[in-house]
């Protein structure tokens, strides 16, 4: 089995702070992960539970995010990137891989150790609704991260200064999250995550609830908070319009492997990866005049992460795979062989044998 | 265009609550053609969904105060009770909804719901509606339909619920196909499929449908006409190339402007101000006058009517033609300047 | 599946292991328990046995012929092999064996629970089915007053109040007059009659809440409106609804009967009923540790035993669990 072996050997030679660096990319990066892989044990038994199987949710998964740069992670449900950022923040105990905050190996961390990380790292999550605790005024809840960590001095003053810097009204300190619409919400969110002033904030789906007016507006107090405190994002959405608004650099996920990364212009330009190109072509232009071009409509569904396909995870649904076998199944390596993240021109990584020439249109996939 | 299908007059959808009258639906007229895909754009609480859940009876008449005519083959929808809608429901007119994931029974095989739908209209036996089951689910594109006639609804995936339902939908080759967010829960590439899939049938069949949606790129992408809806009323409403290529109404440019576009970098959003209001205390005049930067003197005071006002498609904006059409060409010059 | 049911029943030999072993810690090792000396000269329970001013020779002969001497974990460890044997003990007073006296009060335990939770069962869906569909009319406020002061009054007070009212003021029911099924079914109807409805009354107010809550929630759901926008009649849009709403009143249903059948004390106890409960009081007011543990023991039996069944039934009824 090629694919077993394929986890155990790193399938890219570049280290991950090399991988298609952005123009942000100076100096040493924030964090990096390298080789992450995170399965979910299928347990099975009458007392003795043994593993028979195992979700592969992430799978050899490297990359770098540079101080004051936005890398999105964009993918269909199921991809992985939720567990990738959950696990980056070391809420889930990866399987394997390393990861590395300010040069410091975080991976054997335990929860002790952890403490000062992640006062340092902050996580936004997607639903304004569920993530606020409703017996609680927006003033403790914007002020827990203090008290968690035993922060001296009044935080009143502080809790105002944030709620004013995110555009909430101070003077509804006492008001509790119910009486506050979604937009709001999500900008009380926004407010605890900066408490402690933090470098990285992973940002999970946060404008996927809103409205798109709602939208725009905490999409620029991204941007906005983004410049003000040097923060760096992980941005995490399955919106392609909005990780191209947001992101330097973008990251593709497909079950479970980043399938390519580049920068944002880069990559939605020119998509190397076949899976990338499907996934641009499917979303509607919202533009009337563009010539309506052959949208490349992948058949089928995604295949079970339990038990994912051999060689590239993306061939049986490839359209560019059945191109270059002229019709008839798929190359052999595609297949067979995982293809490692390789720089395909400048800059630009993509994990596949046959990648998308600049000009080439996909024709629309076979059946699976 | 083909004949029109279903006529919407002066609609109004008012709920009684403690604190007050919600005005979900206040005074909406539209038309739709047989063979035209009617775009709904609006955000949440515009309406777009309550309209048509009134046109199928499906809001609680004694929970809400309806007035106005809802016109589908020589009736008046809102005038029969509900044991005189039961036959077109889903015969003449069938609608799906947002979240594939909760609309079919869990506890039913995906065949049988499907079945069931079959036999509530046609008196045929379970043998005869069996087969015509496999065929729909055939033609929605549901691979090996002998087999997944007997699956639980758990056992499809999301896109393949939609398409689910589509085939329900399709059981009685009705003249009007209402989706209400079809592809709002799936992911790109399966929403990608399932409009095609209600685009090709829409052809196939010279049906009507009603596309609700809060995404102006799907409407962009597959409508022909647009209805773009803000508490409770159209504020505009023509061919999609008279809305998307000349918008005529501030809030319509507020939409456009919101959206990230995947095509390009671009600068800064240019978000709507302030959030949608309250249906209970809609602003007076222009509902969007609060949130609307042109905003001058009659705005807060005369509610502006869907009219033509000259630019070619209705609209419901107090500004003169004149000055919208300079302004949005200043919105547009000033986006693409910062965008390059 | 079957690997499923293997994992649980030896599970739920544990349980039963660790129940009788609870029992054995209360009885013997917490100070002033029962079986425990302490600082006395004698276990409590044998001087109690031995009845008034006994001589320390009877009671030592007592000890010596419960076993009272012998070390705590050595009469745990012979009662375990004993019971997997069917075996349950003697009782310290009636020297009557303990499997033959619960197999005795079996019965009237058994058709007290299933009498009462027919009843309950009948009266809670339809009235929570009911009040449902006809929601904020003056039927549905009426009963779900009705259902709260049901919830509220306890069923030692409705049991009391109605031996008060049905046999000493109506003189239309006897109480204590229980015969066996068997003997004669009649006679055995007209006792029972009165404790069903008793210790229906709370689980039927349970119930209904409980129903119409479910039915109102599962009218909400998207995929009733689907049943209804393809053109379903009134009638199947309800049976749809059924189907989602009763089927947690299954699970709730088997646990509720399950802890019945251990024993319905306090009614039992009021109509004088032979059943599991009032052997169960009886034997804890005389520190009657065989009686006890028996008693517990089957109780337990009849709750993981429900559990099993009820986890089975929920397979069955939602294609969506699936024990793999």
């Amino acid at each position: 089995m090629s694919r077993a072996a394929s986890t155990n050997e790193p399938t890219t030679d570049t280290p991950p702070e090399d991988i298609a660096k952005s123009s942000k990319a100076v100096g040493e990066p924030l964090v990096t992960v390298e080789n992450l892989t995170k399965r979910f044990p299928i347990k099975k038994g009458i007392i003795f539970q043994r593993e028979v199987a195992a979700v592969h949710a992430v799978e050899d998964v490297s990359f770098a995010i540079y101080p004051g740069e936005t890398l999105g992670l964009v993918g269909e449900s199921g991809c992985g990137k939720s567990t990738t950022a959950r696990v980056l923040l070391k809420l889930i105990e990866p399987t394997s891989g390393k990861i590395t905050f300010e040069g410091e190996d975080i991976t054997n961390l335990n929860k002790r150790q952890m403490r000062p990380m992640r006062r340092q790292a902050q996580m936004m999550f997607q639903d304004p609704y569920a993530s606020l605790n409703p017996r609680q005024t927006i003033g403790q809840i914007i002020g827990a991260p203090f008290r968690i960590h035993k922060m001296s001095g009044e935080a009143k003053p502080k809790v105002q200064e944030l709620m004013e810097r995110v555009g909430l009204n101070p003077e509804h300190y006492n008001r509790y999250a119910h009486e506050f619409s979604g937009g709001q919400r999500q900008r009380i969110g926004v407010a605890r995550a900066l408490a402690l002033r933090p470098k990285l904030i992973v940002c999970d789906e946060p404008v996927s609830a809103l409205d798109v007016s709602i939208q725009a507006q905490v999409l620029n107090l991204f941007e906005d908070l983004q410049g003000e405190f040097g923060l760096t994002y992980l941005f995490i959405s399955h919106d392609l319009g909005v990780v191209r608004h947001i992101s330097d650099r973008i990251a593709v996920m497909y079950l479970g492997h980043v399938v390519e990364v580049a920068t944002a212009d880069e990559l939605y330009n020119n998509p190397k990866h076949p899976y990338t190109a499907a996934l641009l072509s499917a979303v509607p232009k919202g533009k009337v005049g563009a010539q309506v071009t052959t949208r490349t409509v992948l058949t089928g569904d995604v295949p079970s992460p339990v038990n994912p396909p051999s060689g590239c995870p993306f061939h049986p649904r490839c359209p560019k795979a059945r191109q270059v076998a002229g019709g008839e199944g798929v190359p052999e390596n595609c297949r067979d062989d995982l293809p490692p993240l390789g720089e395909v021109v400048d800059n630009h990584h993509a994990a596949c044998w046959y990648p998308v020439e600049e000009t080439e249109e996909l024709a629309k996939a076979a059946h699976a | 265009m083909g004949e029109p299908i279903l006529e919407v007059k002066d609609l109004k959808v008012h709920f009684p609550t403690p604190d007050g009258v919600v005005k979900a639906v206040d005074g909406l007229t539209f038309t739709v053609h047989r063979g035209e895909t009617f775009g709904i754009v609006g955000e949440s609480g515009s309406g777009k969904s309550v309209t048509c859940l009134t046109a199928l009876g499906l809001i609680k008449r004694e929970s809400a105060q309806i007035s106005g005519e809802v016109l589908f083959e020589g009736h008046d929808l809102l005038k029969l009770s509900n044991e005189d809608l039961r036959p077109i429901r889903g015969k003449g007119l069938s609608m799906i909804f947002q979240d594939p994931f909760a609309c079919l029974h869990p506890f039913y095989r995906v065949g049988d719901q499907i079945i069931e739908a079959i036999q509530c209209h046609d008196s045929c036996d379970k043998n005869e509606a069996k087969n015509r089951t496999i065929g729909l689910l055939d033609a929605v594109g549901i691979p090996q339909p002998d087999d997944r006639i007997r699956d639980y609804p758990h056992q499809f995936s999301g896109g393949m619920r939609q398409r689910a339902m589509i085939a329900m939908a399709l059981a009685h080759n009705p003249s009007l196909l209402i989706a209400d967010e079809p592809t709002t829960a799936l992911d790109v590439t399966v929403q990608a499929q399932i409009l095609e899939l209600i685009d090709h049938i829409k052809q196939e069949f010279n049906i009507g449908v009603i596309l609700i949606t809060h995404d102006l790129g799907v409407v962009a992408d597959v409508a022909q006409s647009v209805m773009v809806m803000y508490a409770g009323r159209a504020v505009e409403y023509g061919s999609r190339d008279e809305v998307f290529s000349g918008p005529l109404h501030p809030y319509t440019w507020g939409l456009l402007e919101s959206i990230p576009n995947i095509d390009r970098k671009g600068g800064r959003l240019v978000p709507i101000e302030g959030a949608p209001p309250s249906l209970i205390r809609v602003p007076t005049g222009c509902a969007f006058n609060p949130r609307c930067p042109h905003r001058f003197d009659p705005c807060d005071k005369d509610r502006p009517e869907l009219l033509d006002r000259g630019g070619g498609h209705p609209e419901a904006c107090h500004l003169r033609i004149e000055d919208k059409k300079r302004l949005w060409n200043e919105r547009e010059a000033g986006r693409v300047e910062v965008a390059s | 599946m079957t690997q499923y049911l293997i994992r649980r029943t030896l599970w739920s030999i544990t349980m039963l292991i660790a129940v009788t072993a609870l029992v054995f810690v209360i009885f013997f090792l917490l100070p002033g328990a029962a079986g425990n000396a302490g600082s006395g000269k004698y276990p409590p329970v044998a001087v109690r046995i031995a009845g008034k001013q006994p001589s320390p020779a009877t009671i030592e002969a007592i000890i010596d012929r419960l076993g009272l001497d012998r070390p705590v974990h050595e009469q745990f460890f012979s009662y375990l092999g004993n019971a997997a044997q069917g075996d349950l003990g003697y009782s310290y007073q009636t020297e009557e064996p303990v499997t033959q006296a619960v197999l005795r009060r079996l019965p009237p335990t058994i058709g007290l629970a299933l009498g009462a939770s027919v009843l309950w069962l009948l009266i809670g869906c339809t009235i929570g089915v009911i009040s449902a569909l006809k929601r904020r009319t003056v039927w549905d406020r009426a009963s779900m007053i009705g259902a709260l002061a049901g919830v509220s009054m306890p069923v030692f007070w409705i049991g009391l109040m109605a031996v008060f009212f049905f046999d000493s003021r109506l003189q239309i029911y006897d109480t204590g007059s229980y015969v066996p099924f068997t003997s004669n079914p009649l006679q055995w109807l007209s006792v029972m009659w009165l404790p069903w409805i008793v210790l229906a009354l709370t689980y039927a107010a349970i119930y209904s809440r409980m129903v119409r809550g479910n039915m109102l929630e599962v009218g909400g759901e998207d995929y009733i409106r689907t049943a209804r926008a393809k053109g379903l009649t009134e009638r199947s849009v309800i049976r749809h609804q059924l189907r989602s709403a009763l089927t947690p009143v299954v699970t709730m249903y088997g646990l509720d009967l399950g802890l019945l059948l251990g024993g319905a004390i306090i009614t039992e106890n009021i109509f004088n009923i032979p059943g599991i409960g009032s052997y169960t009081v009886t034997a804890i007011a005389q520190q009657n540790l065989p009686v006890i543990l028996g008693t517990t023991v089957i109780a337990s039996f009849f709750i993981i035993f429900s559990n099993l069944i009820v986890d089975v039934f929920y397979a069955i009824l939602d294609p969506r669990v699936t024990y793999s």
